[in-house]
Order: structure tokens, then sequence, then C-alpha cells
């Protein structure tokens, strides 16, 4: 190579040189852009891709009643979830979980089409599957299928508080309360989900996973309920509604110092692990004690005679002249339920529960009075109990009244309330004339909640006077509330009512009754106000409404512990006698009470009846104890074997229960010792099995 | 030649050190997907170590060899005559891809070995012809040399076809060829090169998907889509620019130091070959810019000391074996790299060294072992 050649080759090196050190200058640039100038945006980009966010559903709180049985519970299921990306034959697929989860197949398989079209890696198949279901496919050994952990709403006491508790649906994958405490206390019981972050291949598969967010738990609820209150409310509101052909009825039971609500109770009532079907009665799942007012008739002369005592100088010992029976009053004509009554005092008034002497009264007091002590009893707005659909009832203003309102609203007409307010109301007399705040409530997780000072509405000497009053209702022989039945070891005083119900779409009264009584024990210190409420009964207060009081009375009292005030009387009857005889009662007594009303059914002008003090085979056994049974379900042949859930914790019976389909009822704590029906014995089908625990 | 010869440290501890760090990367690449696809982690890591183990013992056979022994017509044609008949028998035996030739468990790329083979036969024949470069009786047969060995390569292989032409024009064009030959010979592989694009739809669509991945001019003076229509027909990329997207996404990811050995993500199947043609992507990924830079200047050392042979060695043959050799190595890893970081259509070309490949290794570290030699004797 000459010298020239050679100068020519080492220069056109050089720019062959200097082209390529300027490609790996250009290389370098592009890096540094990449990786310094825009690193944050490749990284968010990858993190996107790789990672899928899951979700941790954060375990339900549990309801607890007052003394720590459980009422709702989350017990752990499985979710089936697949990667569509991952399944490898859709058809088939959707077949196989079709038949196992008891899915519509062709519904499953349009979702899978779609979930991989859009290329996602995530499909839920079904939420909470049974444990068999899930038992089923694990079996099958399907890797593209994923299990994964929730929970499931189980109330163990089955239709126990069903209204107060509510019930779940779900919405977007999640639980939310429908109604009751699960509703109004939704936020509390949810917790907060938690979040995972899955580290993810191209085709969705999660190779690795991190929680960035752990699931808080919600809280835990403890009711003012008692269970076994609650228990005895339910079942003899039930035999009272059901033994009357009344069409609905609710309890109150609560404590008049407190305001902790012990049980309330409706009728007809529902099971809230079941979903809601067609077959329940209309109303089932209503709150009817919170939620739907009606005309409380009778037993709001407690409030006209209160406020008489507060606002007049009319004493117990006041004579009131009830006339003969009938009173014109601005053209419309109210009668007495039978007879009339002439002059009597203001507690006889009460005692014989007379419209005429009521309205005597109610015009002394004056509207303006009258409005107000109704106000201050606490009618016509919420009691504030945190149920989500509690109602105000109604109560008019004074403008809207006409001549002839103040008569109706002096014997409980022209207004409405519910049974959760009558018990308000009952209470301040209870209490001694303090207005208090009914409480559901207990505890909200471990925090105890606040109680609020209760209000003076009257004075301590009128809630006195109406206590006794109120006991004389029960006491004297020619009192409504004389032939109920007598609570063993305890005085009680109390308020019957019969309001006929109006029928809004001929405006006329029918001849069915809002049948209720409401009162309290012992007299001297009342510890329970309970207020029963049957709707649409044939039959007067007294009868319909007084055997479920006493019984539910008598529970309370035992359950709470109140000391005695009066000596023990030994029931010679057993309890199902009784009940018998109570029934037998309220149909002769329907029966007579028929005669008694008065023909004004014409009249467009509201009226009220007032039952009578005749009721004939409740005899004269002054005193009859109500002990609180235990429901005996009966046994029949067919259907799947009892197991044997002794020895077993809650728990264990709770999850065993589940697996096998069977309804559960659970009482007291610990381990299982009683189980009714026995182990071995034949179930019908869906009848529940009620289990009592102990330590 | 009493005269010891003096190893090039320098070059080999950069070959030694890049072989190895490629088998870590391979493992890191390829571990997750193997599991999954062949049920073994190291599948690809054990058949990386039997080929590091053929390719470095035949490197060492070659760096002990004087590389004058190759300046001989038989060397020169045999290399490149084997390498005609296997380009000709892989495209008969390999009717889809036209690529590989299996050998029991191992497959062979000719175009692969086509790199080695072309340098020692232009070394040879412009050392031959050096002071008639550009007479026509030395243009013609290398021309046709060259064209046919291309035509053979880029049937099954555009990327290593336009290395191939990138090597040959260069070492001409330093051996003196003139200008107006330059640009004839350009124009010939320019539209070599589009016809090569045009004839495979995955090619074209991965050239579309650089230039216009929305199609949007394209559309302009095609409004019936026929093009679009003739690019869905290529079953490789169903989205263009995917790979790029990707690739990019990984090397990003890096940042400054990385994500840290095996901790990348990207290789979990986002990556289209990932232990392959992308592997310089989990390099950035998992290494950062302290990485994917260091990787680049390792090729600047092999460009250094493979210039420094080229202009040091004194007989022609060694300089364009060391030129050739260098050009070779240099391009392909700058191209790999280019395409990796999104700066040139995706080619199927691996990253020499680093990359997962029997072939290329063989190949890589066959023209390697000649530089070393070259190198030996510079020095």
């Amino acid at each position: 190579m000459d010298a020239g050649a050679r100068l020519r080759a080492v220069k056109r090196l050089t720019w062959l040189v200097g082209a390529i050190v300027l490609w790996g200058v250009a290389i370098f640039l592009k890096l540094i852009s990449l990786q310094l100038i825009h690193h944050k945006k490749y990284l968010a980009m990858a993190r996107q891709q790789q990672e899928m966010k899951v979700e941790l559903p954060a375990a339900r709180g549990n309801i607890y009643d007052r003394n720590g049985q459980p009422l709702a519970m989350s017990l752990p299921v499985d979710s089936v979830s697949v990667n569509p990306r991952r399944v490898p034959n859709l058809s088939i697929a959707s077949e196989v979980l079709a038949s196992i989860l008891n899915i519509d197949r062709e519904e499953l398989a349009g979702r899978l089409q779609n979930a991989v079209e859009l290329k996602k890696g995530f499909l839920w198949v079904k939420r909470k599957i049974r444990p068999a279901e899930s038992e089923r496919l694990k079996s099958l050994h399907l890797d593209w299928i994923d299990f994964h952990p929730e929970s499931s709403r189980t109330y163990p006491a089955g239709p126990v508080a069903s209204h107060v508790l509510g019930m779940l649906y779900v919405e977007e994958d999640e639980e939310r309360g429908a109604a009751g405490i699960e509703k109004a206390l939704d936020s509390e019981l949810r917790g907060h989900a938690g979040t995972e972050r899955l580290l993810t291949d191209v085709h969705r598969r999660g190779l690795d996973s991190q929680i960035s967010l752990a699931a808080q738990a919600g809280k835990s609820i403890t009711l003012t309920i008692d269970e076994a209150i609650q228990f005895t409310a339910e079942k003899y509101l039930r035999l009272a509604v059901e033994s009357n052909h009344a069409s609905t009825g609710s309890i109150v039971a609560m404590n008049p110092n407190s305001g902790e609500v012990y049980a309330m109770a409706n009728y007809p009532t529902y099971d809230p692990n079941l979903p809601p079907s067609k077959n329940e009665p209309p109303g089932a799942r209503l709150n009817l004690g919170a939620s739907v007012p009606f005309e409380p008739g009778s037993v709001f002369k407690v409030v006209t005679l209160s406020a008489a005592l507060e606002t007049t100088n009319i004493r117990p010992d006041t004579i009131i002249n009830c006339g003969s029976g009938a009173m014109n009053f601005f053209g419309r004509v109210v009668h007495e339920a039978k007879h009339g009554y002439g002059s009597i005092s203001m507690a006889d008034v009460l005692a014989h529960s007379s419209n005429i002497g009521a309205i005597q009264i109610g015009l002394k007091v004056g509207e303006k009075n009258l409005l107000d002590y109704v106000h201050r009893f606490g009618f016509g707005s919420k009691s504030g109990v945190p149920l989500p659909a509690e109602a105000s009832g109604r109560v008019r203003k004074l403008e809207r009244w006409t001549k002839t309102s103040i008569a109706s609203v002096a014997m409980g007409q022209e207004i409405s309330t519910t049974t959760l307010q009558l018990a308000r109301a009952c209470s301040v007399i209870a209490n001694g004339g303090l207005l208090v705040k009914p409480r559901l409530v207990l505890k909200d997780g471990d925090i105890a909640q606040q109680y609020e000072q209760p209000v003076r509405v009257i004075r301590p000497e009128t809630a006195i006077t109406m206590r006794q009053m109120m006991e004389g209702v029960v006491i004297k022989p020619f009192g409504t509330g004389f032939h109920l039945p007598r609570i063993s070891g305890y005085s009680f005083g109390g308020k019957t009512g019969s309001a006929q119900i109006y029928d809004v779409a001929s405006h006329h009264y029918t001849h069915l009754y809002n049948a209720s009584f409401m009162g309290f024990a012992p007299v001297n210190n009342p510890s329970i106000v309970v207020v029963v409420t049957v709707n649409g009964s044939k039959g007067f207060g007294a009868p319909v409404a007084g055997p479920a009081f006493s019984a539910v009375m008598a529970e309370a009292l035992r359950v709470m512990d109140v000391p005695k005030d009066l000596p023990e009387t030994i029931d010679p009857k057993s309890d199902d006698q009784k009940m018998l005889l109570a029934k037998a009662a309220t149909r002769a007594d329907a029966d007579n009470a028929a005669d008694a009303v008065m023909g004004d059914e014409s009249s467009p002008q509201p009226n009220i009846l007032e039952e009578e003090d005749t009721v004939p085979s409740m005899a004269t056994a002054a005193a009859v104890t109500i002990p609180v049974a235990q429901v005996i379900i009966p046994k029949k042949p067919e259907g799947s074997q009892a197991p044997n859930f002794r020895g077993k914790t809650m728990r264990a019976v709770m999850e065993e229960a589940t697996e096998l389909g069977l309804r559960i009822m659970v009482a007291g704590s610990g381990v299982a010792r009683q189980q009714v029906p026995p182990p071995g014995s034949i179930l019908q089908p869906g009848e529940a099995i009620r289990v009592q625990f102990a330590r | 030649m009493a005269l010891r010869l003096r190893t090039d440290w320098i070059l080999f501890t950069t070959i030694i050190a890049m072989v190895f760090f490629g088998g870590l990367m391979i493992y890191s690449a390829s571990s997750v997907m193997a599991e999954l696809k062949f049920g073994s982690s190291y599948y690809f890591v054990f058949r990386q170590v039997f080929w590091v183990v053929t390719a470095v013992s035949i490197m060492m056979l070659i760096k002990r060899t004087h590389y004058r022994t190759l300046q001989h017509p038989g060397f020169a044609f045999a290399a490149i005559g084997l390498v005609l008949i296997s380009l000709l028998a892989v495209y008969l035996i390999d009717g889809q891809q036209h690529r590989w030739i299996r050998l029991g468990f191992v497959g062979v790329q000719p175009s692969e070995l086509a790199k080695p083979a072309l340098v020692v036969f232009l070394a040879y024949f412009l050392a031959l012809r050096s002071r008639a470069i550009n007479n026509k009786h030395t243009l013609i047969p290398a021309a046709m040399a060259v064209g046919l060995v291309t035509v053979g390569v880029v049937v099954a292989d555009l990327g290593t076809a336009v290395v191939l032409m990138a090597t040959a024009a260069t070492v001409f064009f330093v051996a003196g060829l003139e200008w107006r030959y330059c640009l004839i010979a350009l124009v010939i592989a320019m539209l070599g090169v589009v016809y090569a694009v045009a004839s495979k739809p995955y090619r074209l669509a991965r050239v579309v998907g650089y230039l216009d991945p929305q199609f949007t001019i394209v559309q302009h003076f095609d409004p019936q889509g026929r093009v679009k229509e003739y690019l869905k027909k290529s079953l490789v990329t169903k989205d263009t620019s995917y790979q790029g997207d990707q690739s990019k996404i990984a090397v990003g990811a890096g940042g400054v130091t990385g994500q840290g050995l095996m901790q990348g993500r990207q290789k979990l199947l986002y990556l289209p070959e990932a232990h392959t043609d992308f592997i310089y992507a989990v390099v950035s990924e998992e290494f950062g810019l302290l990485g994917s830079v260091g990787v680049l200047l390792a090729f600047g050392v092999i460009l250094w000391r493979g210039i420094r042979a080229t202009i040091l060695i004194p007989d022609d043959f060694g300089r364009y074996l060391a030129l050739g050799v260098t050009t070779v190595l240099v391009v392909q890893g700058f191209m790999n790299m280019s395409v990796v970081l999104g700066m040139m259509p995706t080619k199927g070309i691996p990253l020499p060294m680093i990359s997962f490949g029997g072939s290329s290794l063989l190949s890589t570290l066959t023209s390697l072992g000649l530089l070393l030699n070259v190198s030996e004797h510079a020095g």
C-alpha cells in the first residue's frame, strides 16, 4: 500500500470510527433520556401493567345482645374467581362451573367471553359459595380456579330480633345494610377493605403479592336487646296475634330509666338468613313497632290526665260527670263502650277508660296545654333510636285542629304514634317525669355508648300520681285491666287501649281494633316498661294484648333480676293451660265486644270504643304466674337427622350447621349442652334446631 | 517468529466478563419463562453453559493459531462455500423460517456463521487485490460473493443481512473504494432492503410500527387500508409497536441504579424474547443506567482494541480481518441496542456475547478469537 493510499485509508477509517462513536453517543443520550429523565413515567407504566390491585374484604362486625349472645355473625366462606386468560376451554369451563355452583351456564359463558375479549385477568364466578360446593370444586384440582376466603352473614338466633338487626344486600360485590342496625350502623360494622398488590405476568398470573393496606375488621355492636326477653316477646306476640285472628302486632320492652330497649318484637316476622321471598306475609320485614304509626286510642288518656294534673286543679279524687253514656259535642256523638258511668272520680275515669270523662278533662286542660303535653311526652317526633326507618307519627298543628279535635286527641284519636313512642311516653310516668331517649346500642366496638341526660317533662308528683291511677286500672275490680294475668311477686300498672281502625278509603271506622296495653312494673319503682300493640284484632286491648304484656313483663323482671315487691303466690296452673284460657277469654270477649259496639259506623266522625270490664272465663284466679317456656319444636318423621351438637363450641356448631344446611337457633354461651330436637331425631324440612350453650 | 506474543488482556478480559455477565442475565431473563414453559428455570442457562464451553474453547484455539494461516484460498473459499451450502440447506430443511438446522438437541443458524466466513473471505480477497480495488475484476466477483451471501441470509434474517452489508461496505470503503462505486452499492443495498422489508408482512409491520404507529401517514396515501390489511397477516405482532413499547418501559423503569439482579418484572412475559434479542432491556431494567452504559462501554472497548489492531497491524489481510470483525460485532451490538431503545424498527438480531443462542455465541467468539490473535500480533 503506497503512502497516499495509506493516508486515504486512515482518513476513511477515522470517518468511520467517528460515525460509529456518534452512534454510540446517540445510544448513550437515549439511555439518559429513558432512564434518567423519563424514569418516573416509565416506572409508572411498568407498575400499572405489572400490578393488579385486589381488594381484601374486611370482616363485618358481629352484633351481640346485651349479654354477648351473637345475633349476627360473619362466618368464613369461599368465593370463586377465574383468570379468564388461563381458562383452557371456555365452554367446558362454564359447563363445569355452572353445574357445580348452580348458576346459569349461558350467562357465565357470556361473562367469560367478554372478560377474555377485554383481556381481563380476573373474573368473579360466584361469591360466597356453600362449603359443599367449595369442596366439590376444590376436588377437581383445576389450577385456573381461584378461591378467596370471605365471610358470610349468619344470624344464629334465626328470626329473633330480626327487625332490629335488619338485613344485608349486596351491591357492587359489597355487603351493605338494608335495614335495621345493619343499615343504621353500616359504616361501623363494615370496616375498611384492604388492598393487596399482586405482581402479575403478562397473562395476569399472580406471581407474588404484597399487602399494601391491611383490611380493618368492622366493629362489633352490642345491643341493649336481651335475647331471652326478645324471644319471649316474639313468642307471645305471635300467640296474641294468631289466636285473635289479628293481622300484625308489636311489642317494645324497655328500661324507663336508661332508655335501654330490652325487646322490640314485631309480627309477622322473618328469618334474616333467608332472602326475601314472595311467600312471606306482606310487611314481614318492616319494623312495625318503630316505623308504622297507628291511632293509639285510650292508652293516650294517660297524657290527657297527666296534663290535667299539671295544668288544672283536677286531682285523682275530683269528680267528673261522665253522663249517661253518650255525649253530643259540636254535633258529634261520643259513646262510652257499654254504658254511662255517671259521676266518677278522675282515677275511675282512667280505670273505666271513660271516653266522656277523658273529653271533659281534656276540655279543662284546653287545646294549647293538651298539645303541649302531647309534645312533651315525645309524640310527633322521632325518638332518635338508631333505626333507619323510624317514623315520627302525626300530631296536627293547633291551626289545623277542628272544634272537635280536642275531644279526639283527649282520647287518643286524630293522632298517630308508634309502639316505641308509646313505650317512651310510658317511661315518662315510670321514671318520675323524664323523657328518655330509647337506646338500642349498648356498646359500639368496645366503647360504651353515651347515655344522654333525659329531659324533665312532668313533675315527679304527677308521675307518681299517674302510676297509682294506672295501678288502679289493673287492681280495681271494674278496671279495664283487672283481668290481666298477674305477675307473681310484682305489682304493676298500665293502661288499656282499643282504637277502632279508621278506614281511610271509606272514611269510616271499621269493626277492627288496635288493641294495646302499656304498663310498667313494679309500681313504686318501675324498672321495666312494656307496650303491646295488636293491630286488626276483633277483640279489645286487655284480653288481646294483656296476656302478652304479662308474659313479657314477667320474663323481663326475671331476667333483669328486679327485686320483688309482693309476696310470691303459687301458680296452680301450667303455662299452656294459661294460654288456652287467655285465648278462650279473647274469643268470648270479642263476641261480647261486638255487641257493645255502637252503631255509628255510618258517621264520618271519628269515634272511640273502650272495652268493658267483664271478661268471663278469666275466672277469679287473681294471681297467675307466667313462667317462661322453651320452644318445643314438634318432631315429624321426615327429612334428615339432627346431628349431635353436644359438647361443641358455638363456632363449631355454626360451621357444622352451615355445612349441613341446617337452621339453628342458639342460646347461652360456652359449649353446647342441650338441643331440641335431640340428636338423631328426624328433622322436618326447614326445621330449626335450638341449641342451649352453657359454660 | 521468536517474538513472544502478549495476549491483549484488555480485550480478553472484556470478552470473558461479557460472556459470564451474559450467562447471568440469561438466567435472570429466562428463569420464570423457562419454569412456566419447560418446567425448569435452568433450561436456557444449561444450554448456554454448553455453548459457552464450546465457543470459548474454539476462541482459544483460534487465538493460538496465527491468523495468517487463514490467508489461503482454501480457507477463504471453503468458508464462504460451506456457508452458502448450509444457507441453501436451511432454506430447504426449515420450511417455515429458513433459519434453523437441527443437529440433535442443538440448533445451528447458518446465517450467524456467515459473519466470520464473509469477514475471512473479504480479508483474503481484498489483501489479494489491494492494489486494484476499483478494478472490475476485483469488484464483480467480490460483489457477487457478498450479494450471494446477503441474499442467502436475507431470506430468513434481515438484521444479519444488514450487518453483513454494512461490514462489507466498511471494509471496501476503508480499502479505498471509489465514491461512485460506494454510491452504486448504497443504492443497490437500499433497494434490496426496501424489497426485503416489503416482502414479509411482519417486517413491514415493524417498520410501519416504528415510523407511523397510528397509521396516520399510511392512511394518507392508502385510504382503502390495503397496507393495513396486508400488515394484519403478520402473526408475529398484532400490535405493531407492542415490542418497542414494552422494551422502552423496561429500560425506563430501570432508572439509574436499576431494580436489582433478578428483580426486573418486564421479563415476566411482557418483554418478547427477553433472553435473546431484548436482553439489553433486562440488563437496563435490572442494572439501570450503570449497567446499560457498562455494556455500551464494553462494545466501545471492542471498537477501541479492534481499530487499534487495524491501524497497528502491518499486513493487509490482518488489517481487513480486524476491521471486518470489529465492524460486524460493534454494528450488530449497536443495532441491537438501538432496537431495544426504540431508535430503530424491530429486527431479530441478538446482542453479541450477552444474548442466549449457540450459533450467535459461536460466531461471535470465533470472530473475537481472530481479533485477539490479530491484536497480539499488532502489539
